[in-house]
């Protein structure tokens, strides 16, 4: 059986690693040794901006890969949810990405931890411990930067039914990966206690025994960003730095020394310039991607690649936990492909190049080819059966519209953002028309040239090598195919 | 053979007993050939050109073939009248010269109107081989099998 990666993100940071990850899945990558990913998003505040944008851009990837007959290249990456796992047929529904923590809804942390019905000396303690601001915290918005709250709410984690489902079908060789980041609440808090959950025995969880020893590795985000000074916010981001020393002394005592992790990425960015909005949680807060988020997702790939050397004995590694960092070939403000290390740039370039380009033809490039170009008609009197099901009618159509257009947004949107932030990760070029479409790359200058009238030659001929009983699947393979061969021929990729 | 073959098509539509010397010469003379040829290779090439080496343009529409087509004809009729012309005015046959020149007949009034005739005969013609050759060759073109529907 192929192996499969429970790949945990904690917090509004594991959400967005995982959001760059799905988006390079679909642009071809695939992690080595890896069948399935089970994403597992862990987050109390329901309503956060990046948590529900990662669920979407899940489910479209999901909704996409089903239509897709043997995906070989671009969605190739198989995902699936633990629901679907335990159920087959199982509908899809973004809903069983997330844990769900039981009591966090419409409930303030004071009432979650019974405060109320306390003796009062235990209510003395815990002021303490926790200020009245604290007590009174909403937990639908999550932890706002307070690990000590989060540490009590997450605590439940093994009690949840989707622990339980995920204990269920674990097996051995699959393996798992945290990401998390170490200077805010949920993420801070989540990952020791999800590790320790994990690396303990546990009685009354059958099959405890398969996921102790398994492989696991995290990848922590030091302060990477910023935010907006606000006198009435809980999240002040002069305190990341002070709070990310305190939680690495305590991931060195607990976690490194004591062996609980195969691999630990350490990713940050000493004095982030990047300043984002002031948000503690809900739908607001919906930040911009990053490179270090994309830096996150190669850990998992790196992470990966040796999971098959990784060996746990009695809940620890075997050869202790090894520390990684990131590195780039350059260090310069504006990132682009050449700035990245060979194996990284090697993989990247080729398969997001072929998917930008694939993304840009369908909103700059195909009405020109709708009806016109023989690979959008079918013609009549024809002997043979119909060459093309990519007729006008189903670029039309709600799969075509709402799951491929809206997963294309997607991903030009977190191209967009990513050139946008500190430092700028910025491999293509920003504004591309119809008549230079083959200059995409930030890195080099093309003399115009209009690639997609490349495209759609080359999409004549190479419709008849596609075989599909679907739209969705011969566009799909189509454009693997055509953008590859196109951006190879032009030096591109 | 052939000849008889393309003489039939011709004569059948423009024939006249009185001016014989005329389509005698053009039997004879491999006229009938000439002009059948014509209305056969040229819509051949046209329509070959249009779907096969038509590839600059990925992007066609029906009336791009109709352009092709027109040409095609314009084609077709100019190098029918020409040959027509040529075959009848400039021919050594002494029959004919005697027949043409002889001002009390209409034979040269006559002989006038043919290539106009067999221009527009051949236009119509190479109307239905452009169109047959164009089901033949959107079979197998990649580029514009969907034209002109």
């Amino acid at each position: 059986m192929a192996k499969r990666l429970f790949l945990f993100g904690i917090g509004g940071t594991g959400a967005r690693v995982i959001k760059s990850l799905i988006l390079m899945f679909a642009s071809g990558c695939k992690l080595p040794e890896i069948g399935t990913v089970v994403p597992i998003l862990i987050d109390p505040d329901t309503s956060n901006g990046d948590l529900n944008r990662t669920k979407d851009i899940l489910r479209l990837y999901q909704s996409i890969r089903a239509n897709i007959d043997n995906p070989n290249d671009f969605f190739r990456q198989d995902v699936k949810t633990i629901n679907e796992l335990t159920k087959e047929g199982a509908e899809i529904n973004p809903e069983y990405f997330q844990f769900e923590l039981k009591d966090t809804h419409d409930s303030k942390f004071k009432d979650f931890i019974g405060f109320n019905s306390l003796s009062e000396t235990d209510k003395y303690f815990l002021n303490l411990l926790y200020s009245d601001v604290n007590l009174d915290s909403d937990l639908d918005v999550g932890f706002k930067g307070n690990p000590h709250m989060g540490s009590m709410v997450l605590n439940q984690f093994t009690e949840s039914d989707d622990f339980k489902k995920f204990a269920q079908i674990f097996t051995q060789g699959d393996g798992i990966f945290i990401v998390n980041s170490i200077f805010g609440g949920t993420g801070a808090a989540g990952f020791p206690l999800l590790l320790n959950t994990l690396r303990h025995k546990n009685s009354k969880i059958q099959n405890s025994i398969q996921y102790r020893n398994a492989p696991i590795g995290g990848v922590t985000f030091l302060p990477y960003f910023k935010v907006e000074n606000d006198e009435e916010s809980e999240i002040k981001s002069d305190a990341f730095e002070e709070k990310a020393k305190m939680a690495l002394n305590y991931y060195n005592r607990t976690i490194i020394k004591e062996g609980k992790l195969n691999s630990l990425y350490f990713l940050g960015q000493s004095g982030a310039p990047n300043i984002y909005e002031n948000h503690e949680g809900k739908n607001k807060q919906k930040n911009k991607a990053h490179f270090l988020e994309v830096a996150g997702a190669l850990a998992v790939f790196d992470y990966c690649k040796d999971l098959n050397h990784l060996m746990v004995e009695a809940g620890k590694a075997v050869n202790g936990t090894t520390i990684k960092e990131f590195g780039i070939e350059r260090d310069k403000d504006v990132i682009t492909f050449n700035e990245l290390y060979s194996s990284h740039q090697s993989m990247m370039k080729k398969n997001l190049t072929r998917f930008r380009f694939f993304s840009l033809y369908l909103s700059k490039g195909l009405n020109r080819a709708i009806d016109a170009a023989s690979w959008t008609k079918n013609g009549k009197l024809l002997i043979k059966y119909d060459r093309t099901l990519l007729d006008n009618e189903f670029f039309k159509e709600t799969v075509y519209r709402n799951y491929i257009v809206k997963f294309c947004d997607y991903f030009d949107e977190w191209i967009e953002e990513l050139s946008n932030n500190q430092p700028s990760f910025a491999p293509f070029k920003r504004f591309v028309s119809i008549g230079n479409s083959l200059d995409l790359l930030a890195s080099t200058e093309i003399k115009s040239k209009d690639g997609f009238k490349e495209l759609d030659k080359h999409n004549a001929y190479t419709i008849d090598k596609i075989e599909s009983s679907n739209a969705v699947t011969q566009l799909v393979k189509l454009f693997q195919l055509s953008t590859k061969e196109v951006l190879e021929k032009n030096n591109i990729i | 053979m052939i000849r008889e073959f393309f003489a039939g098509i011709y004569e059948s539509v423009i024939y006249d007993a009185a001016y014989d010397t005329i389509f005698m010469h053009l039997f004879q003379d491999w006229g009938y050939v000439y002009f059948g040829l014509i209305f056969i290779v040229i819509p051949l090439i046209f329509s070959a050109l249009f779907y096969f080496l038509y590839f600059w343009n990925p992007y066609s529409k029906w009336w791009h073939w109709l352009i092709w087509l027109l040409v095609c004809l314009i084609f077709v009729f100019g190098i029918t009248f020409g040959v027509a012309n040529v075959e009848i005015f400039a021919s050594d046959n002494d029959a004919l010269i005697h027949a043409l020149s002889d001002t009390g007949h209409s034979y040269y009034e006559f002989a006038s109107l043919l290539p106009f005739l067999y221009g527009i005969l051949n236009i119509l013609f190479g109307l239905i081989v452009f169109l047959l050759f164009s089901w033949i060759f959107k079979q197998f073109s990649k580029l514009h099998g969907h034209i002109p529907i």
